[in-house]
């Protein structure tokens, strides 16, 4: 990766870390809404990246694993 | 509650939220979730994927324009073994026909047109995979293993990944290693061609580091990163490739593919619209110089009545493999050819919807994505468009229990 990119992906999280604050056990009910998960519906997840895995140059990148197929 | 009320909260109340935190329901917006679901459950979805029909304006006349149509059936069980362990069984199975692109040509005026697979292609593939969620204190451990195998391909993979809740649980470090060894065995169902390989081997591992954070009681945000290497046969064994120069090429890929993808996500609760707003971010790049754009965001909304909406729009956007042309003029001096339209430059866009209604213990929904590439839609000045680009649209209809 580039110079620039790596300095502008560590001032974005700067950025984002900078505006934390400090959040409570108990004020976290509207994070634990389903709605608010990182892959609300994960058989749908896992569809769409097999089908973007199998149509497309990019894959992966969000941490999960799997195996290759005959379709890409 | 009010949130502003906070400072008041007795220390019996606190407790108790604290608890309340702790219960599964509570925890499943975050990685390293810290307990099993407290009761199993089983998803199902059945999907149709139907790829548009190869336009006349992109088609030689060889072939078949009829394009894939698959049939996908998935399963997924959840099971809390006890209160440390939770184990996920996924398995999917896919019924694929149609014709696949084979290789591209110019026609009279020079400009590439497809040539597609002369006959109809039936496979079909199932997969099945295991994780264990191993919850030990602030740890969450999460070793994987699978299959895939269909009648030209097996693959066999497996994983773990890491994640330590930090600072009360508003940071969470992740990391894990991931491996795939697959074999092609290509089939003669396409094309009879005796200079096809008879089997190969490839292997592709990974690793990625991650860190989730808790920005405000409305937001939070989590960024991946992660090195993948592909080695062994990374070439398609049924595309050629036309070059006026050498006839008779087949698609040739080097065999060894490194992989840096950065991605970057945001779940936000807007209290106006009593919605979550997601943001999915990534970056990919890899040393066949290929360089994608990836941003997914979406609304999700769910009611007190049961019912919940989703739409969620992807753009997408590709350089080119350094090596891909749509066809070729000359001999290229690292012997590499290829003519697959994933690897030209192109950009798409898809847009997606949701509905599902929860009475109970179970949920229907039903969705719908439709999927558009075009070179025009490419963040970068494309100057040929690969006649094979790929439109699609894909309905599923699902079913969720759970054993409450």
């Amino acid at each position: 990766m580039s110079t620039k990119l790596t300095v502008a992906l560590i001032l974005i999280t700067l950025f984002v870390t900078s505006g934390c604050t400090t959040v409570k056990p108990w004020e976290r009910g509207t994070l634990s809404k389903k709605e608010m998960s990182w892959s609300p519906d994960p058989l749908a997840a896992t569809l769409g990246e097999h089908i973007y895995f199998a149509k497309e140059a990019a894959a992966g990148g969000y941490g999960s694993a799997g195996g290759g197929c005959g379709c890409n | 509650m009010s949130y502003n009320k906070k400072q008041n909260i007795s220390p019996t109340l606190a407790a108790l939220y604290s608890a309340a935190f702790a219960l599964p329901a509570y925890n499943k917006t975050v990685e390293a979730a810290g307990a099993p679901d407290s009761e199993p459950s089983i998803s199902a979805r059945i999907s149709k994927y139907d790829e548009d029909r190869l336009s006349s304006s992109n088609f030689s006349g060889l072939g078949d324009q009829k394009r894939y149509d698959i049939e996908v059936g998935q399963v997924s069980v959840v099971y809390p073994i006890n209160d440390t362990v939770q184990l996920t069984v996924d398995s999917a199975y896919e019924k694929m026909s149609g014709a696949s692109p084979w290789f591209v040509q110019p026609d009279a005026e020079g400009s590439p047109v497809q040539v597609m697979s002369g006959a109809t292609i039936d496979d079909e593939r199932f997969d099945a995979s295991a994780k264990l969620d191993i919850y030990k204190g602030k740890y969450t451990i999460s070793p994987s293993v699978g299959f895939s195998t269909e009648k030209d391909y097996q693959a066999i993979f497996g994983g773990v990944s890491v994640a330590r809740e930090l600072d009360n649980k508003s940071t969470t470090l992740r990391g894990g290693i991931s491996a795939s060894f697959d074999e092609v065995k290509p089939t003669s169902d396409v094309v009879n061609d005796p200079n096809r390989i008879d089997s190969d081997d490839k292997e592709n591992v990974s690793a990625f580091v991650g860190i989730g954070q808790v920005i405000n009681k409305n937001t939070v945000v989590q960024s991946t990163f992660t090195i993948g290497h592909l080695s062994g046969f990374l070439s398609d064994p049924y595309k050629l490739v036309f070059n006026s120069a050498v006839p008779g090429l087949r698609d040739n890929r080097p065999d060894d593919r490194t992989q840096y993808i950065w991605s970057a996500q945001l779940r936000r609760w807007s209290e106006t619209l009593s919605a979550a707003l997601h943001a999915d971010y990534r970056f990919y790049y890899d040393d066949w110089n290929i360089r994608s754009h990836t941003l997914d965001v979406g609304f999700l909304k769910h009611t007190d009545s049961g019912w919940s909406f989703e739409y969620s729009m992807r753009y997408y956007s590709q350089t080119q493999a350094e090596f891909y042309e749509p066809f070729y003029q000359a001999a290229r001096s690292d012997g590499y050819y290829s003519s697959d339209y994933r690897l030209s430059p192109y950009g798409a866009l898809s847009f997606r919807v949701k509905l599902a209604e929860t009475i109970n213990n179970w949920t229907v929904g039903v969705s719908a994505e439709r999927y558009i590439s075009d070179k025009s839609y490419s963040l970068q000045s494309v100057d040929v468009e690969n006649p094979g680009l790929v439109d699609f649209t894909l309905f599923t209809f699902g079913v969720d229990y759970s054993f409450k």
